[in-house]
């Protein structure tokens, strides 16, 4: 009985890992010669509890972290993709203010640059066409007029609105809608223009009652206009010079003409001044017709 | 301990832990609710904890507050109650494997947790302590104390069901 207890007590200490290799080797003698031991030894080994690896944590997700929090990763990314969209945009932006505005700019520009050089209209019927520059030689030519113009077409339009010249509006209605900057249009502003002078020439010329009017140099008018026409840009008028010229047109017969001069000689009476000079022993009418947004001025020598 | 670590103590421990409480309290909702709240204070501490000591740091987590668990419940039975029942146990357990288990409620929750340690996780005595708080030779009685008695609720199960 007590060596039974002592193999026991090795037994016990054996599950415990409380084991020495004499206590091994002892041990295996002891199960297999002793039959009791033995008995005990498998009694300890089924005492020992084996985990069930069946049973698990049912809910393991609700356990787990974040290992990378999202708004810390993907906000820097979203803020740069933002960053680099915004400023591409701007960007673009730039570029496209840059180029509507230089376009825009570009018919100012050029009409600034084109302020020395003189525009004619080119009538239908070439009966009224001359265009030179204020360098032209031809100007030098003592009967000479020089007309001088100085408004866009479009502020024309704002400023028959807006002034008592509504008469020419009524019976010219085509000057209002002369904003397009098309093509045709802007050759329907040239000679819009251009007739304005060509009547403010022919109300002075009735005034004056003693010159007849003379339009030279209607090539150089005709090819002025077509170059501003490929360049799509409206040939601006500034200054018109009239000097003689055989075939000058008898604007008296001209229906449509005498019709418009008539209504621009109505508008412009008031603005109109006529005043006889003399200079090297010559007469000669200086005569200038103002407005707002229109100014020709010249002299003319009398004819009688 | 990083988020990471963490997650690996998450997938390496958690079954375990769960079982081990599963087999104190027998309640699968309260063990689910112990296992939360000790992987929780773990997560709160993870800066705290190196990663080599979390999982003792779990364990030790997990039995405080089953033990909280089980004295707010008053699910502590004496030993000697447990032997009492034993004794009247109708016995229709053949595998061993369910002997086993049937002894093991019937320890005293100190010994069933120290023995459970010991079985389960393989703890060594002092991790043992570390965890429950005993000291080492608490730790042999309790576990010694623990296999004699489930020796002898085996055999003697065994040699009633054999007619002995």
């Amino acid at each position: 009985m007590a060596i039974n207890q002592h193999h026991r007590d090795i037994l016990n200490r054996y599950v415990e890992d409380k084991f020495s290799a004499e206590n091994v080797n002892e041990l295996k003698n002891i199960i297999e010669y002793d039959k009791p031991s033995g008995k005990d030894w498998k009694q300890l080994k089924k005492a020992v509890a084996v985990p069930d690896e069946s049973i698990k944590f049912p809910n393991k997700n609700r356990l787990y972290k974040p290992e990378v929090v999202a708004i810390e990763t993907k906000n820097p990314v979203i803020r740069r993709m933002w960053s680099y969209a915004a400023t591409v945009a701007s960007i673009a932006a730039m570029f496209f203010l840059a180029i509507v505005f230089k376009n825009s700019g570009d018919e100012n520009v050029i009409a600034k640059k084109n302020t020395a050089t003189i525009t004619q209209p080119i009538n239908k019927k070439n009966e009224v066409a001359v265009v030179t520059t204020s360098k032209d030689p031809q100007t030098k030519n003592s009967n000479v007029a020089v007309a001088v113009i100085t408004p866009k077409n479009t502020e024309i339009k704002k400023q028959i609105n807006t002034s008592t010249d509504k008469i020419l509006v009524k019976e010219n209605p085509q000057i209002i809608t002369q904003e397009n900057k098309s093509e045709n249009q802007n050759y329907r502003n040239n000679i819009t223009g251009k007739k304005q002078i060509e009547s403010a020439m022919a109300l002075l010329k009735n005034r004056s009652n003693s010159y007849s009017a003379a339009y030279n140099n209607t090539t150089d008018a005709e090819n002025y206009i077509r170059r501003h026409q490929q360049k799509k840009v409206a040939a601006p008028v500034k200054i018109a010079t009239i000097s003689e010229k055989k075939n000058t047109p008898d604007l008296n017969t001209d229906t449509d003409d005498r019709t418009f001069a008539e209504t621009v000689r109505d508008l412009f009476t008031d603005h109109i001044k006529i005043q006889k000079q003399t200079e090297n022993n010559e007469s000669y009418y200086a005569y200038s017709l103002e407005t707002k947004k229109i100014r020709v001025a010249g002299k003319v020598k009398p004819n009688f | 301990m990083n988020p990471k670590q963490y997650n690996q103590i998450v997938d390496e421990y958690a079954d375990g832990l769960y079982r081990f409480i599963l087999k104190n309290i027998r309640d699968e909702e309260t063990a689910q609710d112990v296992v939360q709240d000790a992987f929780e204070k773990v997560w709160l501490n993870h800066e705290k904890v190196e990663f080599l000591k979390a999982k003792s740091y779990l364990f030790t987590t997990a039995y405080h507050t089953m033990i909280d668990h089980i004295r707010k419940n008053k699910r502590i039975v004496k030993m000697e109650d447990y032997h009492e029942n034993a004794m009247y146990y109708s016995y229709e357990y053949s595998d061993v494997k369910e002997l086993l288990n049937r002894g093991l409620e019937m320890l005293p929750a100190s010994q069933k947790s120290v023995l459970l340690l010991r079985d389960y996780e393989g703890y060594s005595y002092e991790e043992i302590e570390g965890i429950t708080g005993l000291n080492e030779n608490q730790v042999k009685v309790y576990i010694h104390r623990a296999r004699l008695f489930l020796r002898a609720f085996i055999q003697r199960m065994e040699g009633f069901y054999n007619g002995n």
